[in-house]
């Protein structure tokens, strides 16, 4: 394993769990991953006149996704979507878990251009200046769509900031 | 971004953004305009919830997805890209496991009108196949080369039974390499293979047994982490596939798709 592959097996985890709460399947998240992993061995050379490796390998998972999204789009009757991750969200308390729950749910109504800017600076912690080049758009378009896509959700969960008590069968 | 709040005291200064709302929730607003923030919030409850909200966003989906931090990585993952030629025969194999499957299932619909859309992604499958199991080859990736070239036209036209004419890649940095014979559905298929002054290789997979007629449009696929262009006129189907950018795989595609057709 060289230097190159250790930096990339560093971010796994990271891209795992970003693409895990983009598409909302484990199976289909690591396709994601794997295809994600691939790209970037087979353009290493690109990479090292670059720096900034996560933000890189962010933004060629985002370009794998949203060529996969259009290819969906083609193709109706196959739900991108599907709810089969929130096995991976058990957390000890409660209401956190409540709102985990919630906000996972609240996830999939939110059309993909939004959801990804709401993860990359909320879920990844990206600054925005990164989200919006993650995404390739500029950052006022990055601002627009976290302000839409956190209005979004708040409606979702919940009416004007009380804790989300739906509870879920 | 200033409601009801605006006039109750706080430090005037700049009118609150909606943008610094978000900044201030996700804690990198500046220190010294955050203080001026936290007094307008106390004057603006809606604008307090929000933020409020978008924290809790925030908290709620690492709650939701911190979790898969901790998930051993699959050793699909850790491999992935590092030993290329090792990928590129599991993925013949699979894809020759899946072809085999299709056939079984699609046997006992062989009376039926075959669909064309499975048609036209069964080529897909089957170039990206001949491009994972050939392309690796160091020493045997044609049974004719390119220096025996006019019998590898002749050869071919005989088995494919239509007048074959080698594609000419050059002007993308692509020569030839040689040819095959391969299985098509039914009738013989041919398997060219090309390749560049880096060592890249591309594949152009030719059948002539597609169930329609008709000219299709160019398409794009990828099949096991390969790319694939294809595309039907009359009954032939013709594939082209290589692990190259996929600029340079449409470039080929239409390369050949117009050598093919004059």
């Amino acid at each position: 394993m060289d230097h190159f592959d250790r930096l990339i097996v560093e971010q796994i985890p990271r891209l795992r769990r970003y693409a895990r709460a983009l598409t909302g399947d484990v199976a289909h998240a690591d396709d994601l991953v794997q295809d994600c992993l691939a790209r970037a061995w087979s353009r290493r050379h690109l990479w090292l006149r670059k720096k900034r490796l996560r933000q890189w390998l962010f933004t060629i998972m985002h370009n794998l996704h949203v060529n996969a999204l259009a290819k969906d789009a083609r193709r109706p009757g196959e739900v991108p979507w599907s709810d089969g991750l929130t096995t991976a969200s058990v957390g000890p308390g409660q209401d956190a878990r409540l709102e985990a729950r919630a906000i996972v749910e609240a996830l999939a109504h939110l059309p993909p251009d939004q959801r990804e800017a709401v993860l990359l600076v909320g879920l990844e912690q990206f600054s925005y200046a990164e989200a919006a080049a993650v995404l390739g758009i500029p950052l006022g378009t990055l601002m627009s769509r976290l302000h839409r896509g956190r209005e979004r959700l708040r409606a979702l969960t919940s009416g004007e900031g009380r804790p989300p008590l739906k509870r879920i069968k | 971004m200033h409601g009801s709040g605006h006039e109750s005291g706080h430090e005037p200064g700049r009118p609150v953004t909606r943008e610094e709302l978000h900044a201030y929730a996700d804690g990198t607003l500046a220190a010294r305009r955050r203080a001026e923030v936290t007094a307008y919030l106390e004057s603006d409850p809606q604008a307090a919830a929000r933020v409020a909200a978008y924290r809790r966003q925030n908290a709620a989906l690492q709650e939701a997805f911190d979790p898969v931090l901790d998930e051993p990585v699959p050793a699909r993952l850790l491999q992935a890209g590092r030993d290329r030629r090792a990928a590129r025969w599991r993925a013949a194999v699979a894809a020759c496991i899946g072809l085999i499957v299709g056939a079984a299932a699609g046997w006992g619909l062989h009376d039926t009108v075959v669909d064309r859309a499975a048609g036209l992604e069964e080529l897909a499958s089957r170039t990206a196949v001949a491009y994972t199991v050939y392309a690796p080859e160091v020493r045997h990736p044609v049974e004719v080369s390119a220096a025996e070239e006019p019998h590898l036209t002749a050869w071919l036209s005989k088995r494919m039974g239509f007048s074959f004419r080698v594609p000419r890649l050059g002007d993308l940095g692509f020569r030839l390499i040689g040819g095959r014979l391969m299985t098509g559905g039914t009738q013989p298929a041919a398997l060219l293979l090309y390749e560049d002054d880096r060592g890249r290789r591309l594949a152009v997979y030719i059948r002539r047994d597609m169930p329609t007629g008709g000219r299709s449009e160019l398409r794009y696929t990828r099949h096991f982490g390969i790319g694939v262009m294809y595309w039907t006129d009359g009954d032939r189907g013709i594939g082209v596939s290589g692990d190259v950018e996929k600029d340079e795989l449409v470039a080929a595609a239409h390369l050949v798709q117009a050598q093919f057709m004059s």
